[in-house]
């Protein structure tokens, strides 16, 4: 192609051709001497042609952009404040971005580690009887679901299950599930070492057989081979294990540390007894939508099927990946598109700073365009600064992104989904660098497009001046100006919203004692403590025991403080009115609670009392509920000696009679109501499992070792997890909010200081290119606080118009999040009048001192200013 | 320098160098002196052809994949860079021809020089 052609060869073509006609012109009878004029004459202007094939090349060739980045890194060297200061900002905005978009990767765009994914779908019982949409289906209809589900190539069930651990060292209790060995076939997953059960060994009596995952090899067994075929002891019960998975699999939820086969018994082949979780695996070409539409039909099937059982029970299909990702999405893009107008903002400023450089440069850049420069040349040349200063501050802001990244990880509550997957890697470099050049590309743009207008003449006859000053640039000044206060004010209104609700949900009563308590979830062995009356025993020694130690005021035990999303729940019967028909029955959740529980985190008593010595194993049964259940039933009214059941009345299920209401407890997390709470005394219904709650004076997790080591000497084999304080508990229900509010007012924070910067600098740059303006109205008798007064004014008019376009993005943008908000309207006044009165002061300080350098104008050295 | 004007001489009218230069490929290879000395003589010396004003011209066509280009040695004996038509010059020289000719012909009825 030509462009390739050097213009040496060109040039030789000149001048042989020069050479081919004077030889023609002697031949036709020149004098030798005019020959060669002759041919030059005929040919015109050399230089001009040869000129022109170099320009030709010149604008073709990307070694010509490179020369002017090299000239952009020349002048960033020559003006190195000006240099830091945007390498500084720019490398502040591509790090946060960088960072916070490796957040974003590992969570939602990095594949999950199975075969094709994305067909992947979990299938729950959607349960209206309790508004639980992601509830666990009975085997029967699991066999239904998987029969009538067309859209589905495979589907397969697995339940939850846990095993205390009791040899290779200290005891402890692990998560995994049972599943049909079908399920790592449809994952499209291979073990690490070993291999996987096979359909055989789903029946019981073979199913004594673990695949582990790759934690608990690392941690229990070294991650050394021998583990495979090793017998294991949990408690009583022993199994081999047979394969160990690698390292990212984590199904169905990262806690999960072994598999077993799904073994089924006859008895628990029912319609009832909710108990199976599903996935399901697309057929090719099949959508979610499909899929959720058929089996919505099987749902209302089976309901009309089944109605004493199915009534109030749909079917949901929910895509896998929504169930690794959980309800992360919307606050993570949130925060994506939050750091993104921080970069924004960034962008700005620089652009603010390359415009008044560009300016300055007026009269060099009149010239080069004078002696033939095109306009598209000289824009280019204010690019190749852009890319220059930009790839600089890629460079940096990667190395600050590297900080982030480790930064956001410390900081991220620790149930964020995918955490360990978090880091620098190709495709979040590959981010950061199109950032980079994006970056470039907006910044450089402006000043780029000024250039391209300067108005040639008027730059060469009087100089800078004109051109710095020239309305244009002041335009251009101002619409900066207004897009980094409204681009500010979003920012500030957004992150006042989340700081605004977690203040107010901090401020939630929760019903119980969060203080210096301390908790742990224990769980006696079988082999130790068999029957119930032991149970009770070790609970009524181990009370004692720790009551005994120094600090502690009171000891009581629940089977779980606060609630998970599927906790232990059933409909009930009310002895005081007629069953309820199938549809409207809802559930209630039910806990197991000593006597001193209600006491030790001082929970409110309505009506009736707390558990006592009446409440013996031979006794009426008795339970307390809450608040919630009792004015929904009875408003207004003391419930205490009315009776219900769990399920339906039956001989085998004795009535249980109210002996108490107690006040709310917010156990689903602070922010979200209680629901309907049953609670059964300890003495009636020992638990082998239950959690401790010390209430002691000091530090609760310095007694944590002594009540560790009186379990122990009570059941050695016992299992001791979830060490905690009730604070730190309650805290994690809220780390996700916290995260979020903390990021957001951290960007936030720093869209307010780069705004502050960009204003002050743009009105900086305003007053002085103005200084000659200022100097004759001085000199026509303007004070100095006119001068001052008109700066001000000026600014703070851009800051307004710059607020209310930003108030009117920020109330757009809240809708989008007013699901994550707790107390507070996305329209909140306070918070918007905050976010306005916060920029408002850092526009007055951002004006005021460029505005006092105006007054200060002396008229006669002003009138001489260039 | 360019508008330099001689009684006889008419200035070539827009982008009919390209078919000039086109139309005299068709005899054989040609460098570019070889061209403007073609041009300048079948015209009998009306057309005005500054020879460097052929170059641009010949690049362009060169760009365009209407011609190609390589060194040779002329019939005296000296280095020069020899044109020639390729297959997508030479349609789109009968392109251009009819055209040209239809315009022509067009003008010439117009301002009444042509009859019928």
């Amino acid at each position: 192609m030509f462009w390739r052609r050097s213009q040496k060869d060109f040039d030789d073509e000149i001048r042989a051709h020069l050479e081919l006609e004077a030889q023609q012109l002697l031949r036709e009878g020149a004098a030798p001497a005019d020959a060669y004029y002759g041919a030059r004459r005929a040919f015109g202007n050399v230089t001009r042609r040869q000129e022109w094939f170099y320009e030709q090349r010149r604008i073709l060739m990307v070694r010509d952009f490179i020369s002017d980045m090299a000239h952009g890194f020349r002048q960033l060297r020559l003006n190195r404040s000006y240099a830091a200061l945007a390498i500084v900002t720019l490398a502040l905005g591509i790090g946060a971005n960088t960072a916070l978009f490796s957040v974003v990767y590992a969570i939602l765009i990095k594949p999950l580690p199975y075969r094709e994914p994305e067909r992947l779908a979990r299938v729950w019982m959607d349960n209206r009887r309790l508004q639980m949409k992601e509830d666990w289906a009975s085997w029967l209809n699991y066999q239904d679901y998987k029969k009538l589900g067309t859209s589905f190539e495979s589907m397969t069930a697995f339940s939850n299950s846990g095993a205390n651990l009791t040899t290779d060292g200290e005891p402890e209790s692990i998560l995994g599930v049972r599943a049909e060995a079908a399920l790592f076939d449809q994952l499209g997953v291979r073990p690490h070492i070993g291999r996987f059960f096979t359909s055989e060994e789903d029946v019981a009596g073979k199913g004594d057989v673990w695949v582990i995952g790759w934690g608990l090899w690392q941690r229990r067994f070294g991650g050394s081979t021998d583990v495979l075929g090793k017998k294991i002891e949990m408690d009583g019960s022993k199994a081999t294990i047979i394969g160990v998975m690698p390292p990212g699999f984590r199904f169905p939820t990262k806690e999960t540390e072994f598999w077993s086969p799904l073994v089924v018994p006859d008895g628990a082949k029912r319609r009832v007894g909710y108990w199976l979780q599903m996935v399901g695996r697309l057929k090719p070409g099949a959508t979610m939508q499909n899929a959720q539409t058929e089996m919505e039909v099987v749902g209302k099937q089976l309901e009309l099927q089944y109605p004493k059982e199915n009534a109030g029970y749909g079917i949901y299909v929910n895509p896998l990946v929504n169930h690794v990702v959980g309800n992360t999405r919307t606050p993570l893009l949130l925060l994506l598109g939050a750091v993104g107008f921080v970069l924004l903002i960034a962008c700005v400023n620089v652009a603010g700073l390359m415009l008044s450089r560009a300016e300055a440069r007026g009269r060099e850049v009149a010239v080069r365009a004078a002696l033939g420069a095109g306009r598209a040349r000289l824009a280019i040349l204010m690019f190749g600064e852009a890319v220059a200063l930009a790839l600089i501050a890629g460079g940096v802001g990667l190395m600050a992104a590297w900080w982030g990244v480790k930064a956001l990880v410390m900081l991220a509550p620790a149930d964020l989904p995918r955490l360990d997957e978090i880091g620098i890697n190709l495709p979040v470099f590959l981010f950061g660098l199109a950032v980079t050049v994006l970056t470039a590309l907006l910044f450089g743009m402006v000043p780029a497009w000024r250039i391209a207008r300067i108005n040639l003449n008027e730059a060469l006859r009087e100089g800078g001046r004109s051109v710095a000053g020239s309305i244009g640039g002041q335009r251009t000044r101002a619409i900066l100006v207004v897009a980094e206060c409204s681009l500010a004010i979003m920012l500030l209104a957004g992150a006042g919203l989340f700081l605004r609700s977690l203040f107010r949900l901090q401020g939630v009563d929760p019903g119980f004692r969060t203080n210096s308590v301390l908790t742990m979830q224990v769980v006696a062995s079988r082999t130790k403590v068999a029957q119930p009356p032991q149970v009770l025993e070790f609970h009524q020694r181990l009370m004692e025991k720790i009551r005994g130690l120094p600090g502690v005021t009171g000891m009581g035990s629940i089977t779980t403080l606060l609630l998970s999303d599927t906790p232990n729940s059933g409909t009930f019967t009310l002895e005081d009115r007629p069953p309820f028909p199938e549809a409207e029955q809802i559930e209630a959740t039910s806990d197991i609670a000593s006597a001193e529980f209600f006491k030790t985190m001082q929970v409110r008593l309505k009506y009736g009392r707390f558990f006592d010595d009446r409440d013996r194993m031979d006794g009426p049964r008795a339970a307390i509920i809450n608040a919630t259940f009792a004015s929904k039933y009875w408003p207004g009214q003391d419930p205490t000696g009315k009776r219900f059941v769990f399920g339906m009345p039956r001989e085998r299920n004795p009535w249980i009679t109210i002996v108490g209401v107690i006040e709310d407890m917010r156990r689903r997390g602070l922010h979200r109501e209680a629901r309907l709470e049953v609670f059964a005394p300890l003495t009636q219904r020992p638990a082998r499992g239950t959690q401790l709650l010390i209430a002691v004076n000091g530090n609760p997790m310095a007694l944590a070792a002594a009540v560790r080591s009186e379990i122990r000497a009570l059941d050695s084999l016992a299992t001791v997890t979830k060490v905690s304080t009730v604070e730190a508990e309650v805290g994690t229900t809220m780390a996700a909010r916290r995260f979020q509010a903390l990021l957001l007012a951290l960007f936030a924070m720093l869209a307010l200081v780069l705004a502050a910067v960009g204003i002050f600098g743009l009105m900086y740059q305003s007053v002085s290119r103005r200084t000659h303006e200022i100097g004759v109205r001085m000199a026509l008798g303007a004070q100095g606080s006119d001068v001052m007064g008109m700066m001000l004014r000026q600014g703070l008019l851009l800051t307004a118009t710059g607020c209310t376009i930003g108030l009117a993005g920020a109330f757009a943008l809240s809708r989008l999040v007013r699901g994550l908000l707790y107390g507070v309207g996305p329209a909140d006044p306070v918070t918007y009048v905050a976010a306005v009165l916060l920029l408002a002061a850092g526009a007055v300080i951002a004006c005021w001192v460029p505005a006092r350098r105006a007054t200060r104008v002396d008229p006669l050295v002003a009138l001489r200013h260039e | 320098m360019s508008t330099r004007r001689e009684p006889e001489h008419v200035a070539l009218l827009q982008g009919t160098l390209n078919l000039l230069i086109l139309r005299t490929l068709v005899f054989g290879p040609q460098h570019g002196q070889g061209i403007a000395r073609a041009i300048q003589q079948k015209s009998e010396d009306v057309l005005l052809v500054d020879h460097g004003s052929l170059y641009p011209a010949l690049q362009r066509l060169e760009s365009q994949g209407w011609i190609k280009a390589r060194w040779g040695i002329s019939e005296n004996n000296r280095k020069a860079r020899y044109y020639e038509l390729s297959a997508k010059g030479r349609a789109q020289l009968n392109h251009q021809t009819s055209d040209w000719q239809r315009l022509t012909g067009a003008i010439g009825r117009i301002l009444g020089l042509e009859q019928g």
